[in-house]
């Protein structure tokens, strides 16, 4: 089940109304949350279930010694650690990695001339097992390392694992953000529930609308034929792509994190504008936020700060944290390309911002000039060029298009060009402006616009919500919504 | 996000943004009121109703046999009535889902005395064409199917089968669709029916397509229907049409299997010469030696190009009377008297 098709219509409804009739108690609440959970889950593939479960139990019970043991027998707390690692590390690399390794063996073998082969096995991959993974293993980590105690609710702990809003795909939630809020009855809050509507919204407008109209017209047909497309269309690909890749994850979270909100819990903000950013660290700050935290907590700062021969190396730590990235998002070489050019992006970036500061320690001029605009709007324009065509390999069914589409952006013998007519055209473009608001608005300078929005008269409000809600019923294109986060 | 102060505002807010929908949709049922399509389970629930002659079974294409039937009792004064039912972008295995699971109940039905309850039941027609026998393509849209004709149990069935999928979602697309059927909104949502009407009425006029755009798409057309040989006669779309001649047999209908008419600008002389020929040879190779009547009208009937929709395929409303009073003129004309075997029983 996604948020994006009918039967989401079916079941939230459902879901919420019998939520808020049953009684306002931890027990109710959770188990009915879990209940849902767990029929969410089934209705894509109920066999695959007892993994979600199971792997819930194991970290459940792993952390409950962790947490009875803390401050003594290390040796013994390592060994739970590495049982729950070897677990959930273990079914994240059978059904999403097996395939991806076997194949790059098969083609080293047959580069050296031998032709034994290791079968490849192809398997369905369960649904959010890359964002629940996460989830609990940051949890096993924390309790490891004495962040918080360990949950001791059953109950709580299993609707951690598996709450149906962010199953899917995220936001990745932290133990000590989540499991308090489970831990006591939610009441039902007028601010939280008109809070709930508008996130949800919004999220559709860019998940349903503009992600998905921006996909079908500019993005795939180029990438499913790009020999035949000219320069500028490989152009409005990658940006369109841009644009299409943003709205469909930001959206989806947004609906994640409104949905969660009619039940009265908090999730993590997954991302927060990212096309303002002016340096590839502040972009990873604002892209697929709780996904990077958990990057930067769970493996860069323990093999950066660890006791390893990797302490202190902080170019090698980021390669490997961006190279982890790369394969989070897909057994792929495209992807582990992708994860290869952000770890050496950031790698220049952190060179050239210690070079720029010990210029500034020099010469004060250089202060100033890193706060003039000129500067700002370098920074934005390398920072959003470099994740523009980092998204090349991202988007490419191989290394060989990948090379293909980078010959494209500057020469294609190709001629075509998206089929798009006057209506389409429109559409795009109110997309595209809708994007540039949605970033514009967090500007300083113009948050007092979105915040006049908010102080209108209630009707008027009201009015502009239904609005939205019968324009996208109107345009937002039938059945073919995908989601391009669920593959990961 | 958003600033709600209490209950009260909330209030007001939800119950503005459901008057501006109610209202815009009402705006959009009086200028372009949603076209009702004949559904498989309004076949369904027909031949419930009724006791007819003529049991037309088919892909969307059926709907055409809807106005035929109708052509047919006012010619006879309903002496030789006609129930079709549609299917939805049908392959043969899906009408003999439909017919073993949700005909063959209301076929075979008994009153307390043991007599058929549809006792005037006396012809069955298969309506068909060649991609029809081609197998499901893979990544083809799922809005095909029999789901349109099941049941809350065939549908959870399914999901616990296969998991919630496209093609199974199809049955929770149309139970959402026809939820509020006055709502325009809702009833067009996944047909995009509603904009192309409302284009229509910004325009003033038939939304015609450019010169190219049409040439294009008849190339497609044509392109498409010469390859259709590479997948035509699979074998397990053979075995279900074996099976549902084999289901005529078994209860005596007088069946007819009817190739349904083209656009004729799609055919081209290959295209006839390869797929269609094959197909409809094929097609008589089954069925003629068991006794069941094969007519062709793929391109037969005086059907023009303007006697199609925009989308190549499917009979406007005057061609489809075009369509009847031709058909029942010519190769269907059969159909105006009572098969000898049903008259003997």
């Amino acid at each position: 089940m996604s948020f994006v098709e009918v039967e989401f219509l079916f079941f939230l409804p459902l879901a919420f109304i019998a939520y808020w009739l049953l009684p306002r108690n931890r027990i109710a609440q959770n188990g009915w949350l879990l209940l849902m959970s767990w029929v969410f889950y089934a209705c894509w593939n109920w066999r695959l279930l007892p993994l979600l479960v199971g792997g819930a139990l194991l970290d459940f019970g792993v952390a409950r010694r962790l947490g009875a043991l803390e401050g003594s027998r290390q040796g013994y707390r390592r060994l739970l650690l590495g049982i729950s690692l070897a677990w959930n590390l273990g079914a994240l690399a059978f059904f999403k990695y097996v395939g991806f390794f076997a194949e790059s063996f098969n083609l080293m073998l047959s580069a050296v001339g031998l032709h034994a082969s290791v079968p490849v096995l192809h398997v369905l991959l369960p649904l959010g097992i890359s964002f629940y993974t996460l989830q609990r293993l940051g949890y096993v980590f924390d309790v490891y390392l004495g962040r918080y105690p360990p949950c001791r609710s059953l109950l709580d702990f299993l609707l951690f694992a598996g709450y149906f809003p962010q199953l899917t795909a995220g936001p990745i939630s932290r133990g000590n953000e989540l499991l308090p809020q489970l831990a006591e009855p939610r009441g039902l809050l007028p601010q939280r529930l008109a809070s709930a509507a508008a996130t949800m919204l919004m999220g559709y407008v860019l998940k349903a609308w503009i992600a998905d109209s921006v996909g079908q017209t500019l993005v795939d047909p180029v990438f499913a034929d790009d020999a035949s497309f000219s320069t500028s269309a490989h152009w409005a690909a990658i940006i369109g792509y841009m644009v299409q890749v943003f709205s469909d994850f930001a959206g989806y979270s947004l609906i994640a994190i409104g949905c969660s909100l009619l039940f009265g819990i908090e999730l993590a903000p997954n991302f927060d504008s990212p096309f303002l950013s002016r340096s590839l660290p502040e972009f990873w700050r604002r892209w697929h936020m709780t996904l990077n935290r958990w990057l930067f907590d769970y493996i860069y700062g323990q093999l950066s700060t660890g006791r390893t021969w990797l302490r202190g190396r902080l170019d090698l730590c980021m390669m490997i944290v961006f190279l982890a990235s790369g394969l989070w998002h897909g057994a792929a070489a495209t992807f582990v390309l992708w994860g290869v050019m952000h770890g050496l992006g950031m790698i220049v970036h952190r060179r050239w911002d210690e070079y720029y500061r010990g210029l500034c320690r020099a010469d004060r001029r250089y202060v100033q000039r890193r706060r003039s605009a000129g500067y700002a709007f370098v920074s934005w324009l390398l920072t959003q060029g470099f994740f523009l065509l980092s998204l090349v390999p991202f988007r490419s069914q191989s290394i060989a298009q990948t090379g293909r589409f980078f010959t494209g952006l500057v020469h294609s013998s190709g001629a075509d060009r998206p089929d798009i007519g006057i209506t389409v055209g429109i559409s795009l473009l109110l997309a595209f402006g809708t994007v540039i608001l949605y970033h514009l608005l967090d500007l300083e300078r113009w948050r007092r616009f979105r915040e006049r929005f908010f102080d209108l008269p209630a009707w008027v409000r009201g009015a502009a919500y239904g609005m939205v809600v019968v324009f996208l019923m109107l345009f937002v294109p039938v059945g073919a919504s995908t989601f391009i986060y669920r593959q990961f | 996000m958003a600033r709600a102060q209490n209950w009260g505002q909330l209030t007001v807010v939800a119950v503005a943004a459901l008057l501006c929908v109610i209202t815009l949709d009402w705006a959009l049922h009086a200028t372009a009121p949603p076209r009702r399509l004949r559904e498989a389970q309004d076949g369904i629930e027909d031949l419930r109703r009724s006791n007819p002659d003529v049991l037309v079974l088919g892909s969307s294409h059926a709907r055409t046999f809807h106005v035929l039937g109708q052509e047919l009792a006012r010619r006879t004064h309903d002496r030789q009535t006609v129930v079709s039912v549609p299917l939805e972008n049908g392959k043969i295995v899906a009408y003999r889902w439909l017919l073993t699971h949700k005909l063959q109940p209301l076929i075979d039905e008994r009153d307390t005395a043991g007599h058929r309850v549809r006792d005037r039941l006396a012809r069955m027609i298969l309506l068909t064409e060649w991609w029809d026998t081609c197998p499901r393509e893979a990544g083809a849209p799922d809005w095909n199917i029999p789901a349109r004709a099941w049941t809350a149990g065939d549908f959870a069935a399914d999901v616990w089968a296969h998991g919630l999928n496209g093609f199974n979602r199809n049955y929770l697309q149309n139970k959402f669709r026809t939820l509020i059927p006055a709502s325009a909104l809702i009833y067009d949502r996944f047909q995009t029916e509603l904009l192309i009407r409302l284009a229509r009425l910004a325009h003033g006029k038939p939304v015609t397509r450019p010169a190219s755009e049409e040439q294009a798409k008849t190339a497609a057309w044509q392109t498409m229907i010469e390859k259709g040989e590479q997948c035509i006669w699979n074998p397990a779309q053979v075995q279900a049409l074996n099976d549902i001649v084999e289901f005529a047999r078994a209860r005596q209908l007088d069946m007819t299997i009817v190739l349904f008419p083209r656009k004729p600008g799609t055919l081209t002389d290959t295209a006839k010469r390869t797929t269609l020929s094959r197909f409809a040879q094929d097609v008589r190779e089954l069925a003629e030696p068991q006794g069941v009547r094969v007519i062709d009208l793929t391109w037969t009937t005086p059907l023009q190009d303007a006697d199609f929709m925009e989308d190549f395929d499917h009979v406007n409303a005057a061609g489809n009377l075009k369509f009847a009073a031709w058909a029942l003129d010519h190769d269907l004309g059969f159909l105006t008297s009572t098969p000898a075997m049903a008259a003997g029983r």
